[in-house]
């Protein structure tokens, strides 16, 4: 288990991570998800290692992970732009991860790369950058490390590719105690594929829990009430998020169960009534706004 | 543990692997500069083979190649950036620093696989160079011992700047700005310490150095530019000693020490910025500024001739603005910001000019220093007119007399006075520095010579020669203060009259106390013709002249030395032990003695001419004439073939000339160069010869001729083939 203590970083003037606190459970695909600039990068960096953090405490298993190689071990990192060296084949890049990853299995990656078409002769630098992504993810499965932190690792990759390391990561999920933390704006990606999700923004999380959690705590009601006393009455019955109205439709994003959103709306005596399930988009849409980040601001601006 | 050594050296094998390029690098510049550049080198030496070793050795280390110590450096800095870089790039940060390997441990790997690339084809190369000295002029044991001190010094002097680099990239957040770092942490402390040189000897007038000054001495040790340098050459001349090694260790260690600990809290952040740390950003930036705007200053001044530092507070504020914007865009990249910072930029200008008042105002009072006259032990006194008028045995080994020019101590209160002179003269303007620029005689100065007339353009000019000299005061406790002083003649001539009426000065400062005459070989004489001969004397005779000569220097009066012209010289060869005790004894036992501007290679005779010899030396010219040796006073006409006169420059001087040319025969040739406004009179008949020769009335300067007494200059060729030059002062 990864455990964020009032996590803290400061670049020059911008809070890059502004005291998270939060863990990420073993076992289970973890979807960190945010705005442009929210800090995904800078927390994934920190849990890798690559960065001490400013305050509070990291820890892994127990343990602190900044200049501690055997947990970092347990710890793969896989940029958004993954380095290679110079003139290296696939070979080399093998070679180098198994002389620092002590699990790293050499067989299941060779056996990956055929899989994969990727021609373990030919230099990493002249393959697509989608070829790239997938040495990226096949060198960190092999790693046999517990956690694979994924910075945006999936963008680029075709989805038959995509699908095909979904399906990698499930068979380790099942072999192995494997827990992949993937940072991602391609929320529809996640939504089928996370356990539980962490919405940063502006360096703050804003909510971390299971998916299926998430989707029971909030949903959308769609309904025609005439009176508009009772409509009112709805409104301030309800904790509501975000409010539209088209005619006399009332769409409202609400905070609760969908059972008892209905069961209040109905009291209300409404013509009409619907409650439907958020996508992922809508939940990250909604959360971010409640904290400023409204769609409105790019078009008013 | 063994897992995790196999671990390190796989690292470092995949780091050498990875930065092959340097390592190919290496080894072509080392072969071709080493092996193959001693090849060529050994075919085209002529020397004795007993002298290689003091030129094979700096083959192996730049010493005698600059070449090789420009290699040796360049890849120190290429090593050091290449290795290190990877901290300048966030996609390599991200990939190193989240394997499982501690920081430590990768710097030490990459800290040790960019020695090893550049040092293992040094040394492969060196044994190279070695074998090919063997195979073409053969190998000595001593001569393999200087090579491997050489090697040694090669090799720490690259362990210098390598380190230097290394704590330079870890300052940075940009290869480009890793490399200028590396040449400021190079550069810095060696351009700091020699600034300070160099700003004393542009502001403190009375300023004498008579040994390199101790910033420039502190240079060589506490810059790694300064020890590459001293390293180098000391090694490849096999005076490495404990010193500099040690130096070099040390400021290694502290290097590295400071890259590591730095390296531990490098922000990965830091990456694609100027400098890591920008809190230290505006600090650099002023420590920069400042010695950097006053050394380019100075530097310009000196390339542009410009007399005195007028323009150099112009210059080096001028400086100071370009440097601190050049070093502001270094930082952002960004024209617009050049005046973010402008507070760092007034405090640097603000530093500059700071400087420049300290030095300009002689804030620590040095130029007008003078030590309490009861702390002073004794003075020694030495005009620039000495240095002409005497040659010591140890003139020949770059060293002072035995007497330091010391007076006894009884003279003292003289000196004291004499100095206390020349203080004055300099608040009054007249300095070291332009006591002899004529056409600048300060006008406070002017108004205290009463014989100052004024000339056609309303400026003062005086005929009273003043001149430069060295006080040296030795104070009780053993300390010696040097200080060096415009005097007036009229002043100085009093003190001197003085100070050689003392027997026991005369005894200090004339050469002749200094020969052993019992190791004498030959004596020479040499007249108004300039022609030395030998004088075949025996044992006896030859010790029996030079008493004499002792007697006459004694006996004669303080005038004959101030106002006496010498008839002639005795130009003794005599056994100088020093040479043996200064200098090193060659394989086949001649005596070598090397040192900046002096060399030496002979079998220990030292040779000591202007021993002038005055009408008044009644004694020695008693025992010549005993020996059957006389001399002339005169040049005969008859000897001469053809004189050509070069007149003093100025055109003050020129006009002088006037009256002379009407009297020269039409074969006289004329020649006035307007431009540098220079004359040259060349002639040949015998009247004319005779006319200029009527000129000539002495055979060389007095104790206190600083040449303006005689500003002419003459050429004589001789029938007999012998050409001489001659001062002397063409009269209207």
């Amino acid at each position: 288990m990864i455990e964020l203590k009032n996590l803290n970083k400061t670049f020059n003037d911008i809070h890059a991570v502004d005291h998270i606190t939060g863990t990420i459970r073993d076992g289970m695909v973890f979807g960190l998800i945010g705005s442009n600039g929210a800090g995904k990068s800078t927390l994934l960096r920190m849990i890798s290692g690559v960065i001490r953090p400013d305050g509070g405490e990291l820890l892994a298993d127990g343990k602190h992970v900044y200049e501690n190689p055997e947990i970092k071990s347990q710890i793969c990192f896989l940029s958004d732009t993954p380095y290679y060296f110079q003139n290296a084949d696939l070979r080399e890049m093998r070679d180098y991860y198994a002389a620092v990853y002590p699990a790293f299995n050499r067989k299941q990656f060779d056996s990956l790369t055929g899989i994969f078409h990727l021609d373990m002769k030919r230099k990493i630098n002249s393959f697509s950058k989608g070829m790239k992504k997938q040495v990226s993810i096949l060198l960190g499965l092999c790693t046999g490390a517990k956690y694979l932190l994924c910075d945006e690792t999936f963008d680029g990759l075709d989805p038959v590719v995509r699908q095909a390391v979904k399906s990698l990561i499930a068979a380790e999920m099942v072999n192995r105690d494997f827990t992949p933390v993937i940072a991602s704006h391609n929320l529809r990606e996640l939504e089928d594929f996370c356990d539980s999700i962490g919405l940063l923004h502006q360096g703050k999380l804003l909510l971390t829990e299971d998916i299926d959690q998430v989707r029971s705590k909030i949903c959308k009601l769609q309904c025609v009430i005439q009176d508009p006393l009772r409509e009112q009455e709805l409104l301030r019955s309800l904790p509501v998020i975000k409010s539209e109205r088209t005619g006399s439709l009332l769409t409202l994003t609400v905070r609760g169960e969908r059972a008892e959103v209905m069961r209040i709306a109905e009291a209300q005596d409404p013509l009409f009534i619907e409650v439907l399930p958020l996508t992922l988009e809508e939940i990250f849409i909604s959360e971010t706004e409640v904290a400023g980040y409204d769609i409105k601001d790019f078009f008013l601006h | 543990m063994t897992s995790k050594i196999s671990s390190y050296i796989k690292l470092i094998r995949s780091d050498i692997r990875h930065r092959g390029w340097l390592a190919a690098l290496s080894c072509i510049l080392f072969f071709l500069l080493m092996p193959v550049y001693t090849i060529l080198y050994l075919s085209t030496y002529t020397d004795r083979t007993s002298d290689l070793i003091l030129y094979f050795p700096g083959l192996l280390n730049g010493g005698t190649q600059s070449y090789l110590a420009a290699a040796i450096a360049v890849l120190a800095v290429l090593s050091a950036l290449s290795g290190f870089s990877y901290i300048h790039s966030k996609e390599k940060t991200d990939f190193f620093h989240s394997l499982p390997v501690k920081r430590t441990v990768w710097f030490g790997t990459t800290y040790l696989s960019g020695l090893l690339i550049v040092l293992i084809p040094y040394v492969v190369c060196c044994i190279l160079t070695i074998a090919t000295g063997a195979v073409s002029k053969g190998m000595t044991v001593a001569l393999i011992g200087r090579s491997t001190e050489a090697a040694i010094g090669g090799l720490l002097a690259f362990l210098v700047l390598y380190n230097a680099s290394v704590l330079a990239v870890m300052l940075t957040g940009r290869t480009v700005t890793g490399l200028l770092a590396s040449m400021a942490v190079i550069v810095y402390p060696f351009l700091m310490l020699m600034l300070i040189s160099a700003m004393e000897n542009a502001f403190y007038s009375t300023l004498y150095n008579e040994s390199t000054p101790l910033p420039e001495k502190l240079a060589r040790y506490l810059s790694p530019l300064g020890l590459f340098s001293a390293l180098i050459d000391q090694s490849s001349s096999g005076m490495l000693g404990f010193a500099f090694p040690a130096a070099a260790i040390l400021m290694s260690v502290l290097l590295i020490a400071a890259a590591v600990l730095i390296y531990r809290i490098y922000p990965s952040e830091a990456s694609g910025t100027a400098i890591a740390f920008p809190v230290i950003a505006p600090v650099i930036k002023v420590l920069i500024c400042i010695p950097s705007a006053l050394f380019v200053s100075l530097v310009i001044q000196d390339l542009m001739m410009l007399e005195g530092n007028k323009w150099l507070p112009l210059l080096s504020l001028l400086a100071a603005v370009i440097i601190c914007a050049v070093i502001d865009f270094i930082y952002t990249m960004d024209l617009r910001l050049l005046i973010k910072s402008w507070k760092s930029s007034l405090l640097s200008i603000i530093g500059v000019l700071a400087v420049l008042c300290f030095f300009q105002f002689d804030v620590i009072g040095y130029d007008t220093y003078i030590p309490d006259e009861e702390d002073i032990e004794s003075i020694s006194f030495c005009p620039d007119t000495f240095l002409n008028y005497f040659t010591y045995p140890e003139s020949e080994h770059g060293t002072d007399p035995s007497s330091g020019y010391f007076a006894p101590e009884d003279m003292t209160a003289a000196l004291y006075t004499l100095a206390q002179s020349g203080i004055d003269n300099l608040e009054n303007g007249l300095t070291p520095k332009n006591v002899y620029d004529t056409e600048d005689i300060p006008q406070a100065l002017l108004s205290s010579y009463p014989e100052a007339e004024s000339d056609d353009s309303g400026g003062k000019s005086t005929d009273e020669p003043c001149f430069s000299a060295l006080f040296r005061y030795k104070l009780s406790n053993g300390r010696i203060i040097n200080r060096q002083y415009a005097l007036r003649y009229s002043d100085t001539v009093d003190v001197l009259r003085e100070l050689l009426e003392s027997r026991e000065y005369r005894e200090r400062i004339f050469p002749i106390f200094e020969i052993d005459k019992d190791t004498v070989s030959t004596i020479a004489l040499s007249d108004i013709y300039k022609t030395a001969e030998e004088l075949k004397l025996d044992k006896e005779q030859k010790k029996a002249l030079l008493d004499a000569y002792e007697t006459d220097v004694l006996n004669a009066s303080a005038d004959t030395f101030i106002d006496s012209n010498p008839l002639g010289e005795l130009e003794v060869s005599f056994l100088n032990p020093l040479l043996a005790e200064y200098g090193t004894v060659t394989d086949d036992g001649m005596i070598t003695y090397d040192t900046t501007g002096f060399s030496y290679y002979g079998d220990g005779n030292s040779f000591v001419p202007q021993l002038y010899i005055y009408p008044e030396y009644t004694n020695t010219l008693a025992l010549l004439e005993e020996y059957g040796y006389t001399l002339h006073t005169e040049i005969n006409p008859e000897d001469v073939s053809s004189i050509t006169l070069y007149p003093a420059g100025s055109t003050e001087e020129v006009s002088r000339c006037d009256e002379l040319i009407p009297r020269l025969s039409d074969t006289a040739v004329v020649y006035y160069d307007e431009l540098s406004s220079e004359m040259t009179i060349s002639v040949t008949a015998q009247n004319d010869i005779k006319i200029l020769l009527s000129y000539l009335d002495h055979y060389a300067g007095g104790i206190l001729d600083d040449g303006s007494v005689y500003p002419d200059y003459m050429e004589i060729q001789f029938k007999n083939g012998n050409l001489n030059g001659y001062s002397l002062k063409i009269q209207l």
